[in-house]
């Protein structure tokens, strides 16, 4: 075997060491599915649920997973100690569309694609936001969808889903988001 | 996202760190913190760059086109430290090393060093090499831990991306200086090869992100019994990149690389039976540099409009020419939605190459000196024909110096069976347009003086390849835990390469007969081909990845074929299968493999006749502990199964792949 020395290398490193030394804020990037996340508790404060989705006045408001969770600890930490009109943030996670119980914000994982169609014909009746951020997902039902552009994020909503879960969604959401004509994606 | 504090060094990585400058940036370190972002307004969230961890990305699940993309993560866990190794297990991918320093890399057939129909592109500049049509990977030299993803596209891409795109284009992107903020120390040792690389990234005026970076690897020889000479290499490596906005809605990038290398070489790179090349111990001396600089900006919602322009100079001391290369591209690209159902996009194209070629001993290209120029546009328009139906048509049109005007049109239809699954047609045409080398080669096969005289002669008149290409495709996320993609292809090439003896002339000043042996368009052939992926993750922390290729190709040669055809029928393995498993462990540990089999090539490249290279199979193991959120520590075993062994290559030109171990340590802070 060819073992190889390090003489040149060790000639280089001396070098590239200048480079090290260049001063900088070093800031790490949010991930995607922080600033996902983040969108998540945003937008329970920019949409308004009807009295009826809320067992009392002081129950949580509930943010869920449904499927794999792609957000890890992150949607935890960025929901504990908040409260919106009063009712604290709780989040849940389940593993298929029968666990979900008291939910208002749901968020569809990719790995629930299959089962899509059955998920928002389960919540029909039910004031739940859906959101999630594969391809047809307000095509089949979904209200919003995370679209990710150039690596950053946009929000396209699907307007007559989002009335028929009585759900009324704030200008301050839907000026920055793109519309989506029914049946389209 | 975690912040540690203090990480108390390890005694190499102090070493490594404390030169002259000290400790760097480590104690301003800022994490992007939740805390921050909640503070932001929905539009600022939209505004935010993330790091893309999109398991698959959006246009992936949809394109009508065979595409597969390696992430950052699937580089950084397949152990590999160069960009071929990176390839393999993609499946159509033909990824061969030659010996230590060269590689065949092609799509869906026709292997051969110079993987001519394949179109490769780093941050939109083109590293396909027009002299022989090929890609120099010797001097394409990365930072692996700065490409943010590889995007491999079978099948013809010309309408897109122009011509030698007939079998595939490898589109390199290299990470937004934003996603490489901090210090970056990594250093690798091992029993074939050593490295060393730093990284550093910070900001500039209110939104403006850079990285300067530096590398440096030296590689070992090859197990090569038959000769003295040696194809051990190092390449010294350095770069930068600036990503800031300018207003509003303009984002502008400016990047650049230079790079030197000492390549050795166990043959002469051209070799004419019965006259002497370069003799003894042969070494390339290569070196280059590229800064490339793009503007975009957004005209309104649906609505934007890119500049892009680069120039890249190369130059290679070979033992049989002495090269140089000065390309300057301008490109620009608008894409506009004029109303919900279409999507355009449309761009133009020049570049002009400067290129002066001296051979050395038997080797010669007449003229040396060559200017070149190249013009096209293309247009495209994605059309959405119905809710699950969409229909892309588009073409490319160019003018090249060497065969004139060129149409490369397509036609796509992607289909949405029902959510999850995806099936997608499309017919194209694409051309492989002739290299310098075809139009200008000068190389005398008889020794000089002889009359009559044999001479390797360019072809004024040779002409484009031309490809017309059928393909199906079919996804299908068939559970929640295993998704497939398929795509078959039917290709048909009219006008291939073939080397033919031409007619005598005589000189009648000299008296002197030149029998001329050219390139001429006079083979055809067919192709056809599956390729299969399967994911598999039977748990969150375990992931399963399956390859499959198949290719089939018949080359006819219509002419006398002295030495094409038949060989490139040969040199791809007609069935390649990969496995690869990517394992968390507890513990911040990481298990990794791949292992792979390629069946016989039934030729060797470049040798018309004999036996080809047996059937192998091999195992890469790569074991990763990150002992904190800084410090990543791993052991990768490559070639596990053999001591050595061939993959490619003709006999003197090839070095048997060794079994290796190294280790590798990264810092970041």
């Amino acid at each position: 075997m060819a073992i190889l020395t390090l003489r040149r290398a060790a000639a280089l490193v001396a070098a590239l060491l200048a480079l090290a030394a260049a001063p900088g804020r070093a800031q790490a990037p949010p991930t995607e599915y922080q600033v996902k996340a983040v969108f998540l508790f945003n937008f329970s404060q920019f949409v308004d649920w009807p009295a009826a989705a809320f067992a009392d006045g002081s129950s949580p408001l509930v943010i869920g997973v449904l499927g794999d969770d792609p957000f890890g600890a992150t949607l935890d930490e960025i929901v504990r100690g908040e409260t919106v009109n009063g009712r604290p943030l709780s989040v849940r996670r389940y593993r298929s569309i029968d666990q979900v119980d008291a939910c208002h914000i749901l968020f569809i994982d990719h790995s629930q694609t299959e089962q899509l169609d059955t998920v928002v014909a389960a919540l029909k009746e039910r004031s739940v936001l859906t959101v999630g951020d594969f391809e047809g997902f307000t095509r089949h039902g979904g209200i919003i969808r995370f679209v990710t552009v150039g690596n950053k994020i946009r929000l396209r909503v699907n307007l007559a889903a989002a009335q028929q879960a009585k759900l009324t969604i704030s200008s301050k959401l839907l000026r920055p988001a793109q519309i989506v004509a029914p049946g389209e994606d | 996202m975690r912040t540690i504090p203090a990480l108390a060094p390890s005694a190499l990585a102090t070493a490594l760190l404390l030169g002259p400058a000290g400790p760097a940036a480590a104690a301003q370190n800022v994490t992007a913190s939740t805390g921050e972002l909640k503070r932001l307004s929905i539009e600022e969230l939209m505004d935010i760059e993330v790091t893309s961890v999109s398991r698959t990305p959006e246009t992936l699940s949809s394109a009508a086109a065979a595409i597969s993309v390696v992430t950052n993560e699937d580089i950084h866990r397949s152990g590999a430290t160069t960009l071929p190794e990176a390839l393999r297990g993609v499946p159509g991918l033909h990824v061969a090393r030659r010996n230590s320093n060269s590689w065949a890399v092609s799509s869906r057939g026709f292997s051969s060093i110079n993987s001519e129909k394949l179109l490769v592109l780093s941050d939109t500049r083109s590293i396909y090499t027009p002299l022989f049509s090929g890609v120099q990977w010797d001097v394409q030299d990365y930072l692996l831990q700065d490409i943010e993803r590889i995007e491999v596209i079978r099948g013809p891409g010309a309408s897109l991306w122009g011509s030698n795109a007939v079998n595939g284009v490898i589109n390199i992107t290299t990470k937004h200086a934003r996603n490489t903020q901090g210090t970056l120390l990594s250093g690798t040792l091992g029993t074939e090869e050593g490295s060393a690389a730093v990284r550093s990234g910070g900001t500039f005026g209110e939104s403006g992100f850079f990285r300067v970076f530096g590398q440096y690897s030296d590689r070992g020889e090859t197990f090569h019994p038959g000769t003295t000479r040696s194809d051990d290499w190092h390449i010294g490596h350095a770069g930068f990149r600036a990503d800031w906005d300018a207003g509003d809605s303009d984002t502008m990038t400016l990047q650049g690389d230079v790079y030197s290398a000492k390549i050795g070489q166990l043959a002469p790179a051209v070799n004419i039976i019965g006259r002497v090349g370069p003799t003894g111990n042969l070494e390339v001396e290569a070196s280059g540099g590229n800064v490339l600089g793009r503007w975009r900006r957004q005209l309104s919602s649906g609505s934007d409009l890119q500049v892009r322009a680069y120039f890249d100079s190369t130059h290679r001391d070979d033992p049989s020419f002495h090269d140089d290369l000065g390309t300057f591209d301008l490109e620009m690209q608008h894409r506009y939605v004029p109303s919900a159902r279409h999507e355009i996009v449309w761009g133009l194209n020049y570049r002009y190459t400067d290129n002066t070629n001296r051979g050395k001993l038997i080797f010669a290209v007449a003229p040396e000196d060559s200017q070149d120029q190249l013009f096209s546009g293309f247009a495209q328009d994605q059309i959405a024909l119905s809710d699950a139906l969409r229909l892309t048509v588009g073409t490319k049109l160019e003018h090249n110096d060497f065969s004139g005007f060129e149409v490369q049109p397509t036609v796509r239809l992607a289909w949405d069976v029902a959510p999850g699954q995806n099936a997608w047609a499309a017919a194209s045409r694409a051309v492989r347009v002739p290299t310098r080398l075809e139009r200008d080669v000068a190389i005398e096969i008889t020794p000089p003086g002889s009359n009559p005289r044999a001479a390797l002669l360019g072809n004024e008149d040779f002409d484009a390849e031309e490809l017309i290409a059928y393909e199906l495709g079919y996804r299908w996320q068939a559970l929640q835990t295993l998704a497939l993609d398929l795509a078959l292809f039917h290709n048909r090439y009219e006008g291939l390469a073939s080397l033919e003896l031409g007619s005598p002339t005589l000189d009648p000043g000299t008296g002197v007969v030149t029998f001329p042996v050219m390139n001429f368009n006079l083979t055809d052939a067919r192709s056809q081909g599956a390729e299969l992926l399967a994911t598999f993750s039977p748990r969150d922390d375990w992931r399963l990845i399956g390859s499959y290729s198949y290719v089939y190709l018949d080359v006819q040669p219509h002419g006398q074929d002295l030495n094409r055809g038949a060989f490139l029928e040969g040199t791809t393995p007609r069935h390649q299968i990969s496995l690869r498993s990517l394992l968390n462990l507890p513990g911040g540990l990481q298990l990794d493999a791949l292992l792979r089999h390629s069946t016989e090539l039934e030729r060797q490249p470049e040798i018309p006749v004999g036996p080809g290279i047996e059937a192998y199979t091999e195992l890469d193991v790569r074991f990763a502990w990150f002992a904190s959120e800084q410090l990543e520590l791993s052991l990768v075993g490559q070639n596990l199964l053999h001591d050595h062994h061939v993959e490619f290559g003709t006999p003197a030109a090839r070095g048997e792949i060794e079994r290796s171990v190294y280790g590798k340590v990264t810092w970041q802070f």
